[in-house]
């Protein structure tokens, strides 16, 4: 799946004839037959584009969160109240996401993303109050190599990528709200120089696409507040289904897990509210999530491909009280050409 | 600033066993709605659907000496030998003329039969006897065309195989030139040509 990578891929191709039947393709130029795709691209995509190849794209990402865990299980805002003077009561976040990929060769394509994010949080004090806070701009911008180790792009079977990337820390970590410090997870960057190691592994039929990925995110340093964001590690494993070679459901599963803030922003009271606590924010959670994939094998808008997807967690362990994930969207375009 | 709220008193029960009560919900759903998928058209069918057409431009760009063509001047026949997956892919250029002949495609079972064709198109399945063959026919002005890696250095003529997702055409003038064909220069800027 797409949305895993952060990328999609489509190119130029004739559509298989749907009977059967042979097609007729003298008609076209030799120019033209040597530049087609011996395995047609449809809907399941590939991952990785040959030499040569450009994509474009916008992703939008929205999280909501609207309940309070410790742990496994829900706490009230009442039992968050007991111990400390303000309780979150919800969050959202989201997340437009601008892609840009190039593959230099067949074996190689290098990608870059610009995030900007918009995270709004509502809280409720003991005294009765429901301040909200505001955060948006642009994010830590991702670079990131995938090597092609096995297998070709284009080609159906197995492949393996490698991934390699780092992020730059342009997102801010000075984000303020009535001119106070704003929570750790309404920041918008790491403040720090990240690592983004990690394999990819993908499959393909005629009729399915299956993958499975790990991807890490590792801290360097300390950032300009005193302290490092905890490392971040991401397991998936998606499937999709061609329904048409424009269409096809997909399914998957996606785990997060991150550890806890090393340091801590000393304009952060942690007595005060449990998102400034350094050492509450870490978890884990497994997200199930379903997409709708769409894309154009022919006509003026070829090379056009539509994602839109919905999820929720069914498993989250939290470090907290803090505020857990209700459900997730994500809607993508994206547009190849070489 | 809004109203005062009351804190909501309730805490949930715990989240995974909603999430996986959610989870078999969603899953049930999908799997109930998914359509029966379409029938699947295999990649290896557009392959030769793509080879035959690069073959008809192929023959557009070839000169034949005039002896060769003399048994039946009108047509130019392409022999098909050994197992050919998708042969009716190739079969699509049988009927078809280039420069006033007919394209007739018919299957060989021996290269010795092959000398009465113009065009010889080889499948993967006699790649242990790709030397031999083009043996048989070298004092031939046939075009040898095939699929296996290295035939256009064993002595064959035209190779046509599935590189990074693209038909790659590799052309051996040498030889082709041996058995008085004429390779338009149009159509080597296109290829690799060997020997190089």
């Amino acid at each position: 799946m797409a949305s895993i990578l952060g990328f999609s891929h489509a190119r130029a191709e004739l559509a298989p004839a749907p009977s059967g039947k042979p097609q007729d393709l003298t008609g076209l130029s030799l120019e033209e037959l040597l530049d087609e795709e011996v395995t047609p691209i449809n809907v399941l995509g590939s991952h990785t584009h040959l030499k040569g190849g450009f994509m474009v794209g916008y992703r939008y990402m929205y999280m909501n969160m609207g309940h309070n865990q410790d742990g496994t299980h829900d706490v009230s805002e009442q039992q968050v109240l007991a111990r400390y003077p303000v309780v979150h009561t919800s969050m959202d976040m989201e997340m437009h996401m601008a892609e840009l990929m190039y593959a230099p060769a067949d074996w190689a394509t290098v990608m870059a993303m610009v995030p900007y994010g918009v995270n709004t949080m509502h809280h409720l004090t003991a005294t009765g109050e429901t301040p909200t806070a505001h955060s948006s701009g642009v994010g830590d911008l991702s670079f990131m190599g995938l090597f092609n180790v096995l297998g070709t792009p284009g080609q159906t079977g197995h492949h393996l990528v490698l991934n390699a990337g780092f992020t730059a820390p342009t997102g801010a970590i000075d984000a303020k709200s009535a001119g106070k410090q704003l929570e750790y997870n309404m920041q918008l960057g790491s403040g720090t120089w990240d690592l983004l190691p990690g394999i990819t592994y993908l499959g393909d039929s005629e009729l399915f696409s299956w993958g499975a990925q790990a991807l890490g995110t590792v801290r360097l340093g300390m950032n300009d507040r005193d302290y490092r964001l905890g490392d971040r590690y991401r397991l998936s494993a998606w499937t999709q289904l061609k329904v048409t070679d424009w269409f096809g459901p997909s399914v998957r599963l996606d785990w997060h897990a991150w550890s806890k803030v090393h340091g801590a922003d000393p304009a952060m009271d942690p007595n005060r509210n449990p998102a400034f606590d350094a050492t509450k924010q870490y978890g884990e959670r497994l997200d199930f999530v379903m997409g709708l994939n769409f894309y154009v094998p022919k006509g003026v808008l070829k090379g056009n491909r539509f994602s839109l997807e919905g999820g929720l967690p069914v498993y989250q362990n939290l470090g907290g009280p803090t505020i857990g994930v209700d459900w997730l969207i994500t809607a993508a375009w994206s547009y190849s050409f070489r | 600033m809004a109203a005062p709220r009351k804190p909501n008193l309730q805490a949930r029960r715990p989240r995974c066993l909603s999430g996986l009560f959610g989870l078999a919900c969603v899953i049930t759903l999908f799997f109930g709605w998914v359509p029966t998928p379409c029938a699947a058209q295999t990649g290896t069918q557009h392959e030769y659907e793509l080879k035959a057409g690069v073959l008809f431009h192929i023959i557009e760009y070839v000169q034949w000496p005039t002896t060769s063509l003399s048994n039946n001047p009108t047509a130019i026949q392409i022999g098909l030998l050994g197992e050919i997956p998708f042969a009716d892919a190739l079969e699509v250029l049988n009927g078809k003329t280039i420069q006033g002949r007919e394209l007739v495609v018919k299957h060989v079972s021996e290269a010795q039969a092959a000398d009465r064709c113009q065009v010889l198109f080889i499948g993967a399945s006699e790649k242990t006897r790709i030397s031999e063959i083009v043996a048989k026919v070298k004092d031939h002005p046939v075009l040898t065309v095939s699929e296996v890696e290295g035939f256009a250095e064993q002595g064959g003529m035209v190779n046509l195989i599935a590189g990074p997702n693209r038909i790659i055409m590799e052309i051996n003038r040498e030889v082709a030139g041996k058995a008085r064909l004429g390779i338009s220069s149009q159509l080597l800027k296109l290829a690799k040509v060997f020997p190089r």
